[in-house]
């Protein structure tokens, strides 16, 4: 195997850069483009035996143990030398990410689907296809100045599945959809989960992903604002058939003044956080059409 | 990124001492022309009024696979020019990303940089058709002040009931409040309790602590100070 010279081609990739900042179109593609090559001749550089997970090489391993408590999933073991349990591990990079390892034993899987799921879901630096977006794959209220998604009358209902520790598996997402499906509701088009639906009338999600495990999953849903009693027996319900923890979350518009509705619909006894996310709606009116 | 919404331990009766403002393009917006221009923009903006952390603040200490060569000579850069390096890794950020993030320790550096935005970044981006959006996370009442300052009216709110199902496996209230500071979930509990104990064995400091917890979370959100002061308290018990 050549090594690959990552110092001189990193400085070559620099200079590019720094040769064409001043040209303000550059970074559109070709930053992506010069990096991209790197790594990719640094994967093919690599032999073609490498796991279809992420892997610690057992003849650079020296048995320190620092990866161990890295792991967000608890997925590294240490016995005599460390090794990561494939069926555990997200896939989300923290370990590698981390330079933790003295010797860069810890290497990335030649990932097939369904298993990529667990990247484009638990990686925040890994974007999903159908939204283009990264992390979760889910833009939410974040561009709801722009996008309209929640107005006036409607609510946005969001279950993250397996944040924090614990992590989800998509057999638990598939029991949430099926649910909001015998309710009526169904997940919105543009969050990645939709994509992953082979029965839009039951909610069944494709058999091969049901396994597959992620740090953390939402799925996002749009109901009507008079559904708040549907919603908390929605919540009870699932607090029964989930195996993994979920958090619950409601986007509102808010009233034209300013405040949220929030309590106004949910009343003042049920437990919310003093903190959340706001909107500033300094978008809206900007995007004159559609793309 | 419902992200910071599960955030855990912001007390009312302290106000004012942690919000995340946020900028998001729609993502089917973000190949327009210049766009990405005016994103790097902001995100200079955003050093400028001095946030305590920022997205992907932490290239010097992680893996960065999107910088791919390029991450070695930043690194040397770093070293003999700080500032300007994380002005050029911002700048590329906001080419790159639909997202940036910073997080402020003072609601009057919030409120000064949106009555930046608003005095011409933003005519700007109207004239110019760019829909990139400003979110801000923390206390609905700094976030109401936020607003009444600079002139906003709240447009869209997210509200986070908690947690349910076996919530019984979930780590005490103070690790919670360590862990949900990555929105990603990347802070590992073994993480949190194997610094504690070092804290515990004086090995290293509760900022220290803070520091390494801070590593894992890309987008730059954890709050070191507030951190700290967890993992002083965890030592503690």
């Amino acid at each position: 195997m050549r090594p690959v010279n990552c110092a001189r081609t990193g400085v070559s990739a620099l200079r590019k850069i720094k040769m064409n900042f001043n040209r303000r179109d550059f970074f559109k593609g070709s930053a992506t483009a010069v990096a991209g090559t790197a790594i990719a001749s640094c994967r093919n550089a690599q032999s073609s035996e490498i796991p279809e997970h992420r892997w610690i090489d057992q003849n650079l391993c020296v048995g320190c143990g620092n990866c161990i408590s890295v792991c967000p999933m608890g997925a590294i073991r240490l016995q005599e030398k460390s090794q990561i349990d494939p069926n555990e591990c997200a896939e989300c990079g923290v370990c590698f990410r981390s330079r933790v390892c003295p010797k860069n034993a810890i290497k990335e899987g030649n990932l097939k689907y369904p298993r990529t799921l667990r990247e484009t879901f638990s990686n925040p630096m890994t974007g999903h296809k159908s939204t283009g977006v990264a992390g979760r794959g889910t833009e939410e209220i974040k561009t709801n100045d722009t996008t309209n998604r929640y107005g006036p009358g409607m609510m946005g209902i969001y279950v993250e599945l397996g944040r924090p520790v614990l992590g989800a598996r998509f057999k638990d997402v598939e029991r949430v959809v099926k649910k909001l499906r015998q309710y009526g509701y169904s997940v919105i088009a543009d969050n990645p989960v939709a994509e992953l639906i082979v029965d839009p009338q039951t909610g069944a999600l494709k058999p091969e992903i049901l396994n597959e495990k992620a740090i953390s999953v939402l799925v996002e849903f749009l109901l009507p604002r008079n559904a708040v009693p549907a919603v908390q027996k929605i919540i009870q319900e699932l607090s029964l058939e989930i195996e993994t923890v979920f958090s619950l979350s409601v986007a509102l518009r808010a009233l034209p003044d300013g405040r949220s509705p929030f309590r106004d619909l949910f009343g003042e006894e049920i437990f919310s956080l003093p903190n959340g996310k706001v909107n500033l709606g300094l978008a809206e009116g900007i995007a004159e059409k559609e793309i | 990124m419902s992200h910071t919404t599960q955030r855990r331990g912001l007390d009312p009766a302290q106000p004012g001492k942690e919000i995340i403002v946020l900028a998001m393009i729609p993502a089917r917006y973000k190949n327009i022309e210049g766009i990405g221009s005016a994103m790097s923009e902001l995100g200079l903006k955003m050093l400028e009024h001095q946030p305590e952390n920022w997205i992907i603040k932490n290239y010097t200490e992680i893996t960065i696979p999107k910088f791919g060569p390029a991450q070695k000579p930043l690194e040397w850069m770093h070293q003999s020019s700080p500032d300007a390096t994380d002005r050029l890794v911002m700048r590329l950020v906001g080419q790159l990303s639909t997202v940036i993030t910073a997080l402020y320790l003072d609601r009057q550096k919030v409120i000064d940089l949106i009555q930046d935005l608003k005095a011409e970044w933003l005519a700007n981006n109207r004239k110019k058709g760019y829909p990139i959006s400003i979110c801000l996370s923390g206390l609905f009442d700094d976030i109401h002040q936020c607003c009444q300052k600079t002139n906003c009216t709240e447009h869209t709110f997210l509200h986070s009931l908690g947690f349910f199902g076996p919530i019984q496996k979930l780590p005490s209230e103070d690790e919670l409040k360590l862990i949900t500071m990555c929105g990603h979930g990347l802070i590992a509990v073994n993480r949190v309790r194997h610094l504690v104990k070092r804290i515990e064995r004086k090995e290293i400091s509760a900022r220290t602590a803070a520091e390494e917890i801070a590593k894992p979370c890309v987008c730059g959100i954890v709050n070191q100070d507030r951190s700290e002061e967890i993992f002083r308290l965890l030592a503690e018990k």
